[in-house]
């Protein structure tokens, strides 16, 4: 859509086409529209606002802010609204005329202009907002002003917020938020000689605000402050000293000061306050016991997980320093899942012998979701002590992923040669992910038996079993199975033929024998993956006739062959094999041009550095990218080299 | 050999997916289709993606990348990208108490309206449908409401999602009986055949209900695509939202404005808002439910 278009769609009477006119204005960047858009932010359809407004701000700039600040006087409150929204996200792009407006008649802009400046978070606005905090006459303007200048967090407003402090109470709340923001250490002596002179309230701010800062200074001022204060200010100021002090909290406290301090935390564990909470949760994970621990485990249960995760994770570390307490072992047991969960949880955390068997013990009592925690958190941490416990998930579960713990466990992690019996009919399970884990729980075992099972199974006419075998020959010892893999290339299953091509492609690319053997025949194989594996088996030899092979495979239908093959020969280092690969300097797929350019700066000499050259005017700019880069490759070795 | 069993099984390196690679495919899924994944999900973007990978032999997500922008396999991939990226984690009745408000009243007030217009045309937009759930139960309920005069009503339901596959699963009509675990037994037994026995036990939605509903494939990034669906009186996008950054639910909601007929109805996910998305529907707030309205 053209301007003019633009503007007969601006200007109809029609809300739906002023509105896709507004948006157009916005989509096209049309900068003359904009004063146009901002009167449209009056309109009466909110669709046509919507628009506007959304395109206003895509368009930005300091056009933007001039036409839209006259709006701040408008009698339409969403109007005005709307506006302030725009500036606060726009008007950074032009603050002086904002600052301006700190000057106004009407208290009322001097309020708009205060916020707004302060989403401008531009430093240049800290001054002006400074001398409004503490001069201007309307106690709401020197209250947004304070608002504002703890948005902007500039250390350069803290001694006038700290001059602040002896304003209003109104003014003083937004101060202390202010401080707490900017969290300037000079602001600690003036935020301690206010507490004894606030009301309660303020107090309270005040508290926490000397909390987030958290300077130690403060811990003796809020101690000698806890004695006398009221329960809401004494759990107030243990989250204060909890989070300044942290884990070391209570070592500076008498023995009676401890218990005291101790009694309180139990009950600020039940305070409205979730901050207050974690705060006591911090505090009695250092003094322990199962008061603590039983009270922990309770409110760990109550906390929504998914809603609010660093708070459970909190209430988890607490009880994990608490140790294996009874009230934890009987939360195992529970039939409420929420705190069985919460102990299961906590005793996976620990790991230890005793913890484990705790879970191990409550494991056939749980739903499945308990059950593949345990099995998880066991089949991980656990010893061969829980052998007997994972035979018998192999017995009796029928959950895939039970199955899979346990088989990890017994197979892959333990090794327990005695087990393959008890794994091998795993091997036919339904479900593929557990046939796989059973197949590597019976590689990583290995052994005679494994092997003369894998043999039985290298004929069979399943050819999920041949499959399986060629794939355990692969990663036990390919050499030595060198004649079963090979015969594997004439399977018909072509993932069978490719599995075994991958097998040789790690550990024969130096048999030149085997070389000559396999590659004419496979070359053509009809299957793309089979020769896809090939090329990384040509890739991986040392035998010279590899790269006439590889070469070849440049034609290949198959892109991603061509692709393995233009890598492999760019590790060969051989100037020789440069005519191959620049036919594909003009290949239609991009990443075969890039693949192409990365194997010349591979190569390396005059003649890749002339070819990569050749191609620095392309309009492609991440071919040219990586040709740039190649170049530097080239000249660095060169520099290497000589140097 | 019909399992997917050996087409996973590799004796290649496991790959990970680094931070750069991380970058360029959530730039390219936000741009594709709208859906940002944050940081903390990159662990779920490299799991769910190491299948293709293996699929295709790909050695490292960068290679995947360079795949999906080729114009040799990526179109077809950008469905199987889709497919990795949507989780499809719904249900028939789910959040009953929206489709409570649906039932008591508000169905009943858009029909009147129609009426007055000496029009007895209503059409329904089910956003993000994904496996059918949510469409379904709307015509279920349809029915449940008018029984006989359903027939007399000219009420269409489009169903769209992002991914094919989940369009072709909706299309198809079949579920588990976990799909039905918050369905009332009544409702099953009236709309519903099961086949099967045990494990294997499914359950297919009548074709009376089947033959109300359209199936397409939409993406909510696509505004020209959004220009031309028809325009609706209600639009359902429930638990859709989420993915979304904040600049994608305005361009989507602002979408839904221009897609509802005046004095239309737009639900979202009960969990999900639009503070600091939208201002122009009228929030209408009923028992445990809040429903947009377009004002005419």
């Amino acid at each position: 859509m053209g301007i003019p278009e633009i503007f007969a769609y601006l200007e109809s009477n029609e809300p739906e086409l002023q509105r896709e006119g507004a948006f157009m204005a916005g989509e096209a960047m049309c900068r003359e529209a904009i004063p146009q858009l901002a009167r449209l932010l009056v309109s009466p359809n909110l669709g046509v606002q919507d628009a506007a407004d959304m395109s206003l701000r895509k368009l930005g700039g300091k056009e933007v802010v001039a036409a839209v600040i006259p709006l701040l006087r408008s009698e339409d409150a969403p109007a005005r609204n709307l506006s302030m929204d725009i500036l606060r996200q726009v008007g950074h792009h032009n603050v002086q005329p904002l600052i301006a407006l700190l000057k106004d008649e009407d208290p009322d802009i001097r309020i708009f202009a205060c916020d707004i400046l302060g989403a401008t978070r531009k430093l240049m606005a800290v001054h002006p907002l400074c001398d409004s905090l503490l001069y201007d006459p309307e106690v709401n303007v020197r209250y947004q002003a304070a608002v504002s200048l703890g948005e902007i967090g500039k250390s350069d407003a803290t001694e006038a917020l700290n001059e602040a402090l002896k304003d209003d109470d109104w003014v003083k709340f937004a101060v202390i938020e202010a401080l707490m923001k900017i969290r300037d250490d000079s602001s600690i002596v003036a935020l301690l000689g206010a507490l004894d002179k606030s009301s309660e309230l303020v107090a309270s701010i005040i508290i926490d605000a000397l909390g987030e800062i958290g300077h130690i200074k403060a811990v003796p001022v809020l101690i000698n402050y806890f004695t006398g204060a009221v329960p809401v200010l004494r759990n107030k100021i243990l989250k204060a000293v909890v989070n300044i002090m942290g884990t070391k909290t209570l070592t500076f406290l008498s023995d009676k000061d401890r218990v005291t301090f101790a009694s309180y935390l139990l009950s600020a564990v039940d305070d409205e306050d979730t901050a207050v909470q974690d705060a006591a949760i911090v505090g009695l994970s250092c003094i322990g016991g199962e008061a603590a621990s039983d009270k922990i485990l309770m409110l760990a249960a109550s906390i929504n997980q998914e809603q609010e995760p660093e708070r459970f994770q909190k209430a988890i570390n607490g009880l994990v320093a608490l140790g294996l307490t009874p009230a934890l072992q009987n939360s195992a047991g529970s039939d409420d899942e929420h705190l069985s969960n919460v102990a299961l949880t906590v005793l996976i955390r620990m790991g230890t012998p005793d913890a484990l068997q705790v879970c191990t013990k409550v494991f056939w009592h749980k739903d499945r979701d308990g059950q593949r925690v345990i099995a998880r958190g066991v089949g991980a941490l656990a010893g061969k002590e829980a052998k007997p416990f994972f035979l018998r998930i192999l017995r009796e579960a029928t959950d895939g992923s039970i199955l899979k713990s346990a088989l990890s466990f017994l197979g892959i992690r333990m090794q327990f040669v005695d087990v393959v019996e008890d794994i091998v009919p795993f091997l036919n399970h339904p479900f593929d992910d557990v046939k796989e884990v059973a197949l590597d729980a019976c590689i990583a075992i290995g052994g005679k038996s494994v092997e003369a099972l894998f043999n039985k199974m290298l004929h069979d006419p399943d050819p999920f079993k041949r499959t399986m075998a060629v794939y355990a020959f692969g990663k036990m010892d390919v050499r030595s199975h060198l004649a079963d893999l090979e015969d594997a290339l004439n399977d018909e299953v072509a993932d069978i033929r490719k599995i075994a091509m991958e097998a040789m492609a790690g550990g024969c690319g130096d048999n030149s024998d085997l070389l000559s053997r396999v590659v004419p025949r496979m070359i053509n194989d009809e299957s793309r993956a089979v020769r896809r594996s090939l090329v990384e088996f040509l890739g991986s030899s040392q035998c010279s006739d590899a790269v006439a092979y590889l070469i070849k495979a440049l034609s290949d239908a198959d892109d991603w062959v061509q692709i393995r093959a233009i890598e492999s020969l760019g590790t060969t280092g051989r100037c020789d094999v440069i005519p191959a690969l620049r036919p594909l300097l003009t290949s239609p797929n991009q990443l075969i041009r890039m693949k192409v350019v990365q194997a010349l700066g591979r190569i390396g000499g005059k003649e890749a550095f002339q070819e990569l050259l050749s191609i620095l005017d392309t309009q492609d700019m991440e071919l040219l990218e990586a040709a740039e880069q190649a170049l530097d490759l080239i000249q660095a070795d060169d520099d290497e080299v000589l140097g | 050999m019909t399992s997917s069993f050996t087409k996973s099984i590799t004796l290649r390196k496991q790959v990970t997916m680094d931070d750069v690679e991380f970058g360029h495919l959530r730039d390219f899924i936000y741009e594709k289709c709208g859906i940002y994944i944050p940081d903390n999900r990159k662990y779920l973007l490299e799991n769910r993606l190491l299948n293709r990978l293996r699929f295709f032999g790909l050695r490292t997500f960068g290679e995947y990348f360079y795949f999906l922008k080729s114009d040799q396999g990526g179109k077809t991939e950008l469905q199987a990208l889709f497919e990795v990226i949507t989780t499809n984690e719904t249900s028939f009745y789910r959040n009953p108490a929206q489709l409570k408000v649906l039932e008591n009243g508000l169905l009943k007030s858009v029909m009147d309206e129609q009426l007055k217009k000496g029009s007895r045309d209503i059409h329904i937009w089910s956003a993000g449908c994904s496996t059918g759930e949510e469409p379904y139960t709307l015509e279920i309920i349809l029915h449940e409401i008018l029984n006989a005069q359903r027939s007399l009503w000219n009420i269409t339901i489009m169903a769209g999602d992002l991914s094919e596959a989940v369009l072709a699963s909706a299309a198809r009509g079949e579920y588990t009986e976990y799909a039905l675990r918050t369905t009332p037994k009544a409702i099953i037994a009236r709309y519903f055949t099961p086949i099967g026995n045990g494990r294997y036990r499914r359950y297919l939605i009548n074709p009376e209900i089947k033959k109300h509903i359209s199936f397409h494939q939409i993406n909510l990034n696509d505004r020209a695509q959004l220009r031309n669906i028809r325009r609706s009186h209600i639009i359902f996008c429930r638990n859709v939202l989420i993915y979304f950054d904040e600049a994608m639910k305005k361009r989507v909601i602002s979408s839904f404005y221009d897609n509802l007929l005046p004095g239309g109805y737009l639900f979202i996910g009960h969990s999900e808002s639009l503070h600091n998305i939208s201002r122009v529907f009228k929030p209408i707030h009923y028992p445990s439910a809040i429903v947009y309205r377009k004002e005419g």
